[in-house]
């Protein structure tokens, strides 16, 4: 019973990487033969360009209307689409002569199309790397689940103030003075952007130091006030990483909409002025 | 210090009979039919005397003329006997709209645009409650208040060589009661008839303490089935008929494990992996003296060597898989007596038809190589195999560590335990471990690759009624997830016992699916899914009301995957993942399972 076969990464993009350079190739060389015939190239490579950005920002319809599947997987849009965003970068600095452009909507405009390439580039080495780092922490968490599993962690650090066992004035108040500020407030915009474990481990440390004050017995309290600090702290992981995945879409996605309208503008202007060129 | 307790009744097996006490049976009667006349009550242990099985694990049904008995490709779990009246075997397949299941057929792209257009804002929308019927299915209450449905104008339906005709007394839908298995056919009612429904757990009782019922059984499956199986199975193309025949006859059906492995599933396999397999039914055992050739019916075989003081999981076999014929062959070559090489357990339960080593060496061996595994393909296989294998050191044998076994391909994807690297090591104890390996359609998600951005659960809710038919959360075997959507398991325990025969297994895709408008809501698939994969949802009608009974309870429905069975492309889930993080794949098909998690 075999099934069919799986494909390698590295295949598929080794046959994607030379599909993309053979067609990069023969648009420079199209490019270059319309120079040397003292034909315009802004023209042509600035419709290509627009066309392109239409195409790659397409693949929000596609992955928003899922009837639209026939069209082909999101997997296949999204290779697509990271392939154009090379392919318009370049086409980006042909367009422009390989100078920033002086005007001030053109400036805006190239602005907007250097940002939104940036926050492409940067998605794609979160997309590539994040992942490994979230799989690395172990608890698997749902974004949308996080605030209730904050709340369920604190309800787990009340039972433990309230056990008999963990009864002792050196644990409540390490309870009460630490730990609970750090499982029921949010981590600083720091943390957001550069998680850290340097909190995590200050607080194991500080626990560890309480051993010294506490009798054999009560000792065996601080391992549940471990697994607390860790699991928060995995959990604000999560939060950090997790958000970071979702807001540079956001972002990407909300620029892309601004260079859509001032792409239609300096189209409309250039061919208005088209004469005056 | 004072110490109180309640006295209680201990929970017996026949605290719930099969018997609602709504048909009242006679129970004197009942004994009087031949199959009971030929048993020997004293053959019955004191605790589950021959009467009691008879007042608990069944009861009697009636049913009118044309009403649908047993449906085709369904998953029963009882068998019947028929009391009085006749009852017809439809030897064709009968379309699936007549059997009240729902024809499927692919939306197109405007259909499928006109429905996401005209989309309810209300998650789990409905009309009305409609349960129970459809314009489809033909279907009335018995006189015991079930709901049943029937053929209408048979003789339009059927020529009457499409029936076969069995009469009082006759005995039907045991085998698959008794091996979990699909009904070959649909039976249906010829007149009116009246039939003993035995559920399973009686049928085994009367099975275990009645030779009469055992070999009337053996020989019910040996002429109508047997051969057919044997015929099918690659290793024994190209039998004369006379050694099938000859074959069929001393073959010996065993089973092993508990049929209702679902029920503490959760205990077990909280287990650590040691005490897990040494808690497995042993079929054989490393060493031992070999008893033959085994050829899997139904279930899951653990593959093991030992290892220390441990045991070496190396591969999962399942139906259609056999195993001893490696060593059966040896013994031949060599004439020296070879003991087994591995240790075969049963996951679960699992069904097994035995060769004795005597049959296999008089009738098989010398029809082998044959023209489908000896010349070509088994051939060219085997060439391929033995290439890639290292050289075997001069002079030792090759079962002293079996590296491969060219003739039963299982052995293909068994990696030998030294050359397993730990990670895969574990994945697979993992997957056995869990019984993921019943998934034909699991999904698995690659998590270094899942940015988690849930583009799969909100496709899957946009298909299904804005309400995503699984969680992505389940169980984390190294770095993938088998999330919690239904596996479409070859052992699907969640069809036993569905009162309406609303979840089934639709025959040309393999696929289980719930009929949404026979679904009563009773929850009965939803507790025996193993892996919580089927939800109890509360509907609405397009205007956000709750849609209630009389007893102002809530309507449930019973909700799960369906593979987007009626859309094309494929699985939405699946579909809508950009990073191919995301597969619905066979855990069967190690090869192919292999190559996606290490891609």
């Amino acid at each position: 019973m075999a099934g069919p076969m799986i494909e390698q990464f590295w295949r598929r993009r080794l046959r994607h990487l030379t599909l993309f350079l053979l067609l990069a190739a023969v648009g420079s060389l199209w490019l270059y033969w319309q120079r040397q015939n003292l034909g315009r190239t802004s023209f042509p490579s600035g419709y290509m360009l627009f066309a392109i950005v239409l195409t790659l920002a397409a693949y929000r319809v596609r992955k928003r209307w899922h009837f639209l599947r026939g069209l082909g997987s999101s997997s296949a849009w999204l290779h697509l689409h990271i392939y154009l965003g090379f392919a318009a970068f370049g086409l980006f600095w042909v367009h422009i002569g390989f100078q920033w452009p002086l005007g001030t909507l053109e400036q805006v405009l190239a602005t907007v199309f250097m940002l939104i390439t940036g926050s492409g580039f940067y998605g794609l080495y979160l997309t590539r790397t994040y992942p490994k780092k979230l799989t690395a922490v172990g608890n698997e968490v749902l974004y949308e689940q996080i605030p209730i599993q904050r709340r369920h962690l604190v309800r787990r650090a009340e039972a433990l103030a309230l056990d008999g066992k963990y009864q002792t004035e050196i644990l409540i108040d390490f309870i009460d003075r630490r730990l609970m500020p750090f499982l029921t407030r949010g981590r600083s915009f720091y943390y957001l952007l550069f998680p850290n474990g340097g909190t995590r481990r200050a607080l194991l440390t500080e626990v560890e130091n309480l051993n010294r004050y506490l009798t054999s017995d009560h000792q065996s309290g601080t391992v549940p006030l471990k697994r607390l600090i860790q699991d928060k702290d995995d959990l604000d992981f999560h939060y950090a990483l997790q958000g970071r995945l979702k807001g540079w879409l956001f972002v990407h996605i909300c620029l892309t909409g601004v260079l859509i309208v001032l792409a239609g503008l300096h189209t409309v202007l250039v061919h208005v002025f088209q004469g005056g060129v | 210090m004072s110490a109180t307790v309640t006295i209680t009744h201990r929970p017996q097996r026949w605290d719930q009979p099969f018997c609602d006490s709504t048909a009242p049976m006679d129970v004197r009667t009942l004994l009087e039919q031949p199959l009971f006349a030929g048993m020997n009550p004293h053959d019955f242990p004191k605790q589950i005397p021959l009467e009691g099985i008879l007042r608990n694990d069944a009861r009697v049904v009636d049913f009118e003329d044309g009403d649908i008995i047993i449906r085709e490709g369904d998953y029963g779990s009882s068998a019947f006997l028929i009391l009085s009246g006749n009852v017809g075997v439809v030897l064709k397949t009968l379309p699936s709209r007549m059997l009240g299941r729902p024809e499927r057929r692919q939306r197109s792209l405007v259909e499928s645009i006109r429905e996401w257009w005209n989309r309810s804002p209300v998650a789990e929308s409905r009309q009305s409650n409609n349960s129970g019927s459809s314009q489809e299915v033909s279907s009335r209450r018995g006189r015991d208040g079930q709901v049943r449905v029937y053929l209408q104008d048979i003789p339009r339906i059927l020529a009457p060589t499409d029936i076969e005709s069995m009469k009082a007394g006759e005995l039907f839908g045991e085998m698959a009661a008794l091996t979990r298995s699909p009904r070959s056919a649909t039976v249906i009612s010829q007149g009116r008839c009246r039939l003993l429904e035995i559920r399973w757990q009686g049928l085994r009782e009367l099975m275990k303490y009645s030779p009469q019922l055992r070999q009337y059984t053996a020989q019910q499956y040996r002429e109508h089935s047997l051969k057919v199986h044997l015929r099918e199975t690659p290793l024994l193309h190209g039998l004369s008929e006379y050694a099938v025949d000859a074959v069929a006859q001393n073959v010996q059906f065993q089973s092993y494990g508990d049929f209702e492995w679902h029920q503490p599933f959760r205990e077990v396999i909280r287990q650590d992996v040691n005490r897990q397999i040494e808690s497995e039914p042993v079929i054989a055992i490393e060493g031992d003296y070999l008893g033959g050739l085994y050829m899997i019916r139904s279930g899951f075989v653990r593959v093991s060597r030992r290892r220390g003081d441990g045991h070496h999981t190396l591969t999962y076999l399942g139906k259609g898989d056999y195993f001893g014929f490696s060593e059966i062959l040896q013994y031949a070559n060599s004439g020296a007596s070879v003991p087994w090489q591995h240790s075969f357990r049963a996951i679960g339960y699992v069904d097994l038809l035995q060769i004795p080593t005597s049959d296999v060496v008089q009738y098989v061996l010398p029809n082998w190589p044959n023209p489908q595994l000896g010349t070509k393909r088994g051939r060219e296989n085997a060439d391929r195999i033995q290439t890639s294998l290292p050289d075997q050191p001069q002079g030792k044998s090759p079962f002293s560590e079996p590296k491969i076994d060219l003739y039963e391909p299982w052995a293909r994807s068994a990696v030998p335990v030294h050359d397993a690297a730990p990670e895969h090591q574990q994945r697979l104890e993992q997957f056995v471990q869990l019984r993921l390996i019943n998934g034909e359609q699991a999904m698995v998600i690659d998590l270094d690759r899942c940015t988690r951005c849930d583009d799969c659960v909100r496709a899957c809710a946009e298909t299904h009624q804005g309400n995503p038919r699984f969680m992505r959360t389940g169980p984390v075997v190294g770095h993938h997830m088998v999330a919690n959507a239904c596996m479409h398991c070859t052992d699907p325990v969640c069809l036993i016992g569905c009162p309406t025969g609303a979840i089934g297994r639709e025959h040309s895709t393999g696929v289980v699916q719930i009929n949404d408008q026979t679904c009563i809501g009773c929850g009965t698939c939803s507790q025996s899914c193993p892996y919580e994969n089927i939800r109890m949802v509360e509907i609405f009608d397009p205007q956000f009301r709750q849609q209630v009974d009389e007893r102002q309870l809530p309507i449930l429905k019973a909700t799960k995957c369906d593979l987007c069975v009626d859309y094309s492309g494929g699985p939405a889930c699946q579909n809508a993942c950009p990073h191919d993080a995301l597969v619905r794949i066979n855990m069967r098909e190690t090869d192919v399972l292999s190559q996606w998690l290490d891609r």
